[in-house]
């Protein structure tokens, strides 16, 4: 893994997590451990059923954890949470109260924080474009992530949490979501961890990456690490031979093979080796037994 | 948790829910009946729905959105089924009293007198003891809880009702003396607060410990 966590480095974090661990009777979700720089935009990636919502609501309290901890602004969520919660924005791709229109929930949803900021409320919303007399359910999915991340910072969080967020929308709505991202890190005092397995969102908007796969961590170190650490290798079936001890998974064709080697066990110059997506790091990871 | 009751009250339980005791109070209006049931469609008719709406709303994943406790969230919610279960309680009360103005009390059942209230007020705990823990291990499947408690408080009140018609010593005791009445309403209260006790604590510990 490309990253390392210590306990000094917690309070120049919004979030660190260590060692998350959860066990169910068929699922293990195995020492989960990621931080995320103040600022910045951490991109938590993995296939359907990796164990990705199960990381955010263990590590928000929302299931209970087996063990580990967590760290949001350098204070134990287990021995802070209230307050530790009041500086987080959690938005899931779940919605809720279909039926109530959006100042009836907001009326409600602004009484749990002192600093609700109402100027900024109705500066986001204004931004964002919508209607408080219409119905939950009168929204489009964008709208509705909209709506959730305009409560998220008119309550000054400092840690956005978005759980798929973009999934089931359409690509002129993502793109101009993955706007507002940027523009809410822009000045440095927040930052967002934002799970999805639509990954081209994150070549977009993420300067960090952490990917799971079977409940088990991968990688968590900066995007351009991450590809720098990786290459596609192709070649003929000759040259299967010489390279395929090293490479992480591999795929043959009519024409050859097709695999991801990492950088440091590039030996061979003869085959070819380009640069991957994190698509295809995910795609050819898929294919890898869990050790 | 004063935020989140509010938000029982406002968004998570619909309104109906606590005009409905009000509408079912009426029914104490009916000469000679089993005045039991009056506090019983509670069981029957508004816990399921309250349960099922939980979920239709997507109650929790909002509350997943909130700064609060588990245990905060637990104690919201019954107490808002604690405030409709005061409604169906206080609004019978009145209409009990206006019933024996106009009726008088000698029913061939539990009479509507100071006894019934207590018991009835048992009822409810006795209906929370049962469900509330069973339903906070999921906070999702309400069935089998509803069907238990809906089971052991018929038997509560078969024994109540049918003594009463049936035996004098029951009648005695429940509809005889009004000191006697009035030690029972303090046993009720008592056991009532009890059973709430036992109730809200093991409701905490199982909706804490959701895996």
């Amino acid at each position: 893994m490309c990253s390392k966590h210590t306990e000094g480095a917690k309070e120049m974090e919004s979030l660190v997590v260590k060692n998350l661990t959860k066990k169910y009777e068929k699922f293990l979700l195995n020492d989960i451990s990621f931080s995320i720089p103040k600022g910045f935009i951490m991109g938590f990636i993995g296939e359907n059923g990796a164990g990705k919502t199960t990381t955010i609501k263990s590590l928000l309290n929302v299931i209970k954890k087996d063990s580990g901890s967590v760290y949001v602004l350098g204070k134990d969520i287990d021995q802070h949470e209230i307050e530790v919660k009041k500086d987080i924005g959690f938005v899931s791709g779940d919605s809720f109260y279909p039926k109530s229109k959006l100042k009836d929930i907001t009326k409600v949803y602004k009484r749990f924080y002192p600093i609700w900021n109402e100027t900024a409320y109705v500066k986001y919303i204004q931004l964002f474009n919508l209607d408080v007399s219409k119905k939950m359910d009168e929204l489009s999915k964008g709208m509705k992530m909209k709506y959730s991340i305009a409560l998220a910072l008119s309550h000054h969080a400092e840690l956005l949490i978005l759980d798929e967020p973009t999934s089931g929308l359409d690509p002129v709505a993502r793109d101009n979501l993955l706007e507002v991202f940027q523009s809410i890190v822009e000045d440095g005092n927040v930052s967002i961890l934002f799970s999805t397995h639509i990954t081209s969102d994150l070549e977009k908007c993420a300067d960090y990456i952490t990917f799971i796969k079977e409940g088990n961590m991968v990688e968590s170190c900066s995007k351009d690490d991450l590809l720098d650490k990786y290459r596609i290798v192709n070649g003929t079936k000759d040259q299967l031979d010489s390279v395929k001890d090293h490479m992480i998974t591999y795929k043959e064709n009519a024409f050859g093979f097709n695999g991801l080697i990492k950088t440091d066990n590039i030996q061979n110059d003869d085959v070819n080796y380009g640069q991957p997506s994190l698509d295809e790091i995910m795609i050819y990871y898929a294919g890898k037994e869990v050790l | 948790m004063s935020n989140l009751l509010y938000k029982e009250l406002k968004l998570s339980v619909h309104w109906f829910f606590f005009v409905l005791p009000i509408m079912l109070a009426c029914l104490m209006f009916i000469p000679g009946w089993i005045y039991s049931f009056v506090f019983m469609y509670f069981f029957w008719i508004s816990i399921s729905q309250i349960c099922a709406g939980y979920t239709a709303r997507q109650d929790n994943s909002f509350n997943a959105m909130l700064p609060v406790t588990k245990k905060s969230i637990v104690q919201a919610k019954i107490s808002a089924i604690l405030i409709i279960q005061g409604i169906h309680i206080i609004t019978a009360l009145v209409f009990g009293i206006i019933h024996n103005h106009l009726y008088g009390q000698a029913n061939w059942f539990f009479d509507i007198n100071i006894a019934f209230f207590g018991m009835m007020t048992l009822l409810y705990a006795i209906f929370n003891v049962l469900f509330l823990p069973q339903y906070f291990k999921t906070a999702y499947f309400f069935g089998k809880p509803v069907i238990l408690g809906v089971l052991v408080t018929l038997i509560y009140v078969f024994i109540l009702e049918y003594g009463t018609f049936k035996y004098e010593f029951m009648r005695n005791i429940f509809e005889g003396d009004v000191m006697i009445q009035w030690i029972i309403v303090g046993i009720a209260l008592a056991l009532s607060a009890l059973l709430m006790f036992i109730a809200v604590k093991k409701s905490i510990h199982n909706y804490e410990s959701i895996r």
